[in-house]
């Protein structure tokens, strides 16, 4: 609860929950019981106050282990004696709140808890255990649940308790003390035709005859009675058994549920029943999320798609399934897997399968989040499944165009690049005025993917950029579009009196957009570039040379391929070498 | 157990000798309150454990069994009862609470003489006393044997708060009547439209798990009752009952043996809405409503579905709902599209509603009649209709002559089966309430159990002949177990 830190020190204050010993306490045992219920109490409030990944909570819990621990190992037990409104110890109150709503010993009291007991040799676990029941105290739905019922789940070694359970007799039932009282309650009435049916083979309506079955008992006893293999487990059925129970009892096993409600999704006919399986659905899901479960999530949503796409459904049902989908993709639950992604290590590749079977509602949500994941792999992860979702929503995206954060600019660009369609141009060459030149590098790269006629303005405009990788780039992107139009600016800046000052990097780039367009016409300029002498230094001419040869064996035309191979024979080393290396990579 | 020791792998020896060992031992210490130390059966109880302790410690060096908690530990190695040897390890455990004992060792080949020393010293202590292993070791100094030693049992939690077995009858009788009560509530609460009262469920499912892990038979003999109040009520009951029974022997744990009564408590929650000319018809049902009645497990379900709270709980009572009438090999309704397997807590209660059902005071019948020929008609349908892992361990459970059954003895002496035997080789020979007919009506005579033989001869003193049926005599066998 971040937004309540200054309620954490009022809330860990005890000093008004504490009664001030009148007078000297002179009894020891007494006096550390009372700063064991202190410390317990302190313990409690903070594990109610603080998020759980605080360490301080570790801090308080161990210190209130040896509390514990000093305590029992004196004394052997510590009991404590629960009032309406307060925690008392041998009859001395230790702790006393008489406001219902923030009262420990009122929410115990409430739910019959009348006696908690420590015993030596108290472990972790069994003091965590207590912690978190009464941690979830105050959320307790009081219709299913209490504290008492929780304490019993825990199935404690070294903590026991004292409940009363005045609730269950509300409604006053008659336990017949003997024969005569048993006998008035007896309802003796013909069995309902369906209960005998039930018990009928496959098919049959006819039900099981018992009263032939039974006719026949004045006989021997069953053959099976004496025959103990018919009844003996075999070392693989115990086998199994005990396979079927760690199953069953794993928590995650009650995720099967998902295959009784998909069942119910197809038999049921009530709307209102249909609402439930789709309300319990989404739980089920939820619960996936939380636990990171993203295999089975997606399963989930593609058992949804599955019998959207083979049954033939009422508009209602179709629009109720549908609600599952568009419910996976909400703010709530796109925040869990947020949380997930933050404190456990997911196979991407399954956030992945689930991310895709989104729909686009979950764009903005899913944007949100990816402004706030720190590992890159996720925000790649969220980026191509959004890629996906957002096919024909880029409007969605367009908002976080504007977003402080450059990171998450440069996502947009990107995944506007992997959706490629050109109505995202305009906001893409916003992208790419942007200050940061990492979102203008995006953009370029979103220029490549989109490609078509209308991007090329604005890669040769990036051409002449500052950045040397935005000028590569642009380059490369050019050769790719393989439009004409942007062939012209390429040879114009490869032509140029500098080009020879500039990085190898980008000469090569700039030549390799050039062999990417493919177009003859430019073999004689590039002839020329090859064969040029050098006046200014031999290493930048090879750079030249090299590029020049390599577009050549790009373009790959019979000119292009003959200049090649008279360039192989050259005297001249350099223009040798770059030939023959050319020539070699074309080949391979 | 042979000579050479058993070429088992390092996981699975400990657990098979440790099993040994108990089985033999306890059946030696059970026969010390039927037989004299000199009688033919002891001795042949006493080679039998003999045998297998000294083969142990030929193999191991020693034998130390040690229990903590409700756990065993057989030269160090946990081991865990299976679903066959249950009640065995549960009954022995018992035995050895209930004297304070929590273990033994012995380091040296023993004699027939020295063991039947130590298991009669065991078997002579008072119930609940602390010092009981002080005065076994005393004795067995007395007597010079330095090679067995015995253990105190350290009790942890509230263990030392023992309940007889007339407070554990009373306790049981409490839960019972109460889920009675319970499930009458749920029904008028589903037709109110209000929430269903988990709160209350969940208490009384832990009550009836309490009382099923201390000792089931009381609780199993109150399924007898089948029709007290309302049919659904009861036999809602009794489902759970015997899941969380069931549950227990194929060690299910604590927590989730209530929600597995919880599932079998409300698995028939469905049929609250079909309406009670269709519930309670006694001619044939049309094909329309045959439809309706069929639709219970899943309007059940999602009763269930409507519980605020959904977790594990739910998803637990939802599959009993759910897969209640559906069968092993996935035939049975609803029927199915998609899903491929049937839950295990939906294949125990599927046989717990079966066996229920099928034990109901039927329309010629008044009184529930157990017959060991039901289980046979469990045993014929097994691996088709049932789970057979499942159905052996209910047979394991309540016995070959289930609790209830009106068994003619062949000495002429009517009865009923009050207890099964722990020992799966003697499900035969149960306990057996006698009954005499006095002043117009049956009556309760003493307990015998069949497992007693005749010290000359070596038989038995009785056995059942045959089953009988109980409305015949007019004899309501679940009176015997209030």
């Amino acid at each position: 609860m971040p937004e309540e830190v200054s309620a954490d020190k009022k809330a860990l204050d005890l000093s008004e929950e504490m009664p001030l010993i009148e007078g000297v306490e002179t009894d020891e045992e007494i006096l550390l019981s009372r700063e064991l219920t202190s410390n317990f109490i302190k313990a409690v409030k903070a594990f109610r106050f603080y998020p759980p990944d605080n360490p301080t909570l570790k801090g308080l819990r161990d210190q209130l282990l040896r509390k514990f621990q000093f305590f029992l190992n004196k004394y052997q037990s510590f009991v404590i004696q629960v009032g309406e409104y307060d925690l008392s110890y041998k009859g001395k109150i230790l702790y006393e709140n008489r406001d219902a709503k923030t009262s420990l010993a009122f929410s115990l009291h409430k739910d019959g808890l009348r006696e908690i007991r420590f015993r030596k040799n108290l472990e972790e676990w069994e003091v965590q255990g207590i912690i978190d029941i009464l941690k979830q105290s105050e959320q307790i739905n009081p219709l299913e649940d209490d504290i008492v019922t929780m304490m019993w789940e825990k199935d404690f070694v070294h903590v026991s308790y004292l409940a009363t359970d005045e609730f269950l007799e509300e409604t006053p039932v008659i336990v017949p003390d003997h024969v005569d009282q048993f006998r008035k309650g007896l309802v003796l009435k013909p069995l309902a035709h369906h209960v005998e049916v039930d018990l009928a083979e496959e098919g049959s309506e006819k039900g099981v005859n018992l009263d032939d079955v039974l006719s026949k008992v004045n006989e021997e006893p069953s053959p099976f009675v004496s025959d103990r293999s018919v009844y003996s487990l075999t070392p693989d059925e115990v086998e199994r058994l005990r396979k079927d129970v760690e199953a069953e009892v794993d928590p995650v096993f009650v995720f099967d549920i998902v295959d009784i409600l998909f069942e119910i999704l197809i038999l049921e006919k009530e709307q209102e029943s249909y609402q439930d399986a789709v309300n319990t659905l989404i739980k089920v899901l939820d619960g996936f999320l939380t636990l990171g479960e993203f295999v089975q999530a997606a399963d989930l949503l593609k058992r949804a798609y599955i019998l959207l796409k083979t049954y033939i459904l009422a508009d209602w049902q179709i629009e109720k399934i549908g609600e599952i989908l568009l419910k996976a993709g909400e703010e709530a639950r796109v925040a869990r897997i947020g949380k997930v992604l933050e404190r456990e290590e997911v196979p991407l590749e399954e956030v992945n399968a689930y991310l895709s079977l989104l729909q686009k509602n979950s764009i903005q949500p899913l944007v949100k989040l990816l402004g706030e994941l720190k590992n890159s792999k996720a925000r790649r992860v969220f980026c191509d499944a959004l890629s996906e979702i957002g096919k024909d929503a880029i409007e969605l995206f367009i908002p976080f165009m504007d977003d402080r954060r450059w990171f998450l600019v440069r996502n947009i660009v990107y995944i506007l690049g992997r959706i490629g369609k050109e109505e995202s141009l305009p906001y893409i060459q916003r992208a790419f005025n942007h200050q940061e030149n990492r979102v203008r590098r995006e953009a370029i790269q979103a220029l490549g993917l989109i490609g078509g006629q209308k991007t090329v303005g604005l890669l040769v405009r990036a051409l002449t950029d500052d950045d040397v990788r935005i000028r590569c780039m642009a380059a490369i992107n050019l050769g790719k579009a393989g439009k004409r139009a942007g062939l012209i600016p390429l040879v114009e800046i490869v032509q140029s009196k500098d080009f020879y000052k500039r990085e190898p990097v980008e000469i090569k780039a700039f030549f390799n957009g050039i062999g990417m367009v493919g177009s003859n016409e430019v073999v004689p300029v590039l002839q020329d570039l090859l064969e040029r002498k050098s006046w200014f230094g031999r290493g930048k001419t090879d750079e030249i040379r090299i590029g020049a040869a390599h577009a050549l064996a790009m373009i790959g035309t019979a000119d292009a391929k003959a200049i090649l191979e008279d360039g192989k024979d050259s005297k001249d080393e350099t223009l040798r070498d770059a030939c023959t290396q050319a020539l070699k990579s074309q080949s391979s | 157990m042979p000579d050479e020791k058993p070429t088992l792998d390092q996981e699975h020896l400990p657990a098979k000798l440790g099993t040994e060992f108990i089985t033999t031992f306890y059946r030696l210490l059970k026969g010390t309150t039927l037989y004299d130390r000199k009688s033919a059966v002891i001795d042949r109880l006493t080679q039998e454990c003999l045998q297998v302790v000294n083969g142990i410690i030929q193999w191991e060096g020693n034998l130390l069994l040690k229990i903590v908690r409700d756990h065993f530990f057989f030269n160090n190695n946990w081991i865990i009862a299976s679903a066959d040897n249950y009640l065995t390890f549960k009954v022995f455990w018992q035995e050895m609470r209930k004297r304070r004992i929590g273990g033994m060792e012995f380091s040296e080949a023993l004699s027939g003489e020295h063991l039947k020393d130590l298991v009669y010293l065991l078997s002579g202590l008072e119930e609940n006393n602390e010092s009981n292993y002080l005065s076994v070791k005393e004795q067995l100094e007395h007597r010079n044997i330095e090679s067995i030693e015995v253990g105190k049992l350290e009790l942890s939690k509230d263990e030392d708060i023992s309940i007889d077995s007339e407070g554990l009858k009373k306790y049981s009788k409490e839960v019972y009547f109460r889920s009675i009560g319970f499930v009458k509530e749920v029904v008028e609460s589903i037709h109110q439209q209000k929430p269903l009262p988990i709160r209350k469920a969940k208490r009384l499912m832990q009550y009836a798990v309490n009382a099923v892990m201390k000792d089931d038979s009381t609780l199993l003999g109150l399924v007898n009752i089948k029709n007290y109040d309302e049919d659904t009520f009861n036999h809602s009951v009794n489902v759970a009952i015997y899941a969380i029974a069931l549950g227990q022997r194929i060690g299910i744990p604590k927590k989730h043996l209530s929600h597995l009564g919880m599932a079998g408590l409300f698995h028939d929650m469905g049929k609250t809405k079909i309406p009670e000319e269709i519930l309670n018809k006694t001619e044939k049902l049309s094909p329309e409503e045959w439809s309706i009645m069929r639709s219970h497990p899943v309007v059940g379900t999602e009763l269930i579905m409507r519980m605020k709270e959904w977790g594990e709980l739910s998803a637990r009572m939802m599959e009993g709902a759910f897969e209640h009438h559906l069968r092993y090999d996935l035939t049975g309704y609803p029927r199915l599209t998609q899903k491929k397997r049937i839950t295990l807590f939906g294949r125990i209660v599927t046989i717990a509603d079966f066996y229920d059902a099928l034990v109901r005071p039927r329309v010629s019948l008044r009184f529930p009649y157990v017959s060991e020929k039901i289980l046979g008609i469990m045993l014929e349908r097994s691996g088709k209709d049932f789970d057979p892992a499942i159905v052996k361990v209910f047979i394991n459970m309540i016995g070959v002559f289930p609790l209830g059954t009106l068994a003619l003895l062949n000495t002429h002496e009517m009865g009923i089966v009050t207890q099964t035997q722990e020992d799966t080789e003697l499900l035969d020979r149960p306990k057996v309430c006698l009954i005499y007919y006095s002043d117009g009506e049956y009556r309760k005579g003493k307990v015998v159990d069949l497992r007693e033989m005749d010290e000359v001869s070596g038989d038995f003193k009785r056995s059942i002949v045959k089953t009988l049926n109980p409305n015949e005599y007019n004899i309501n066998v679940a009176e015997f177990f209030i």
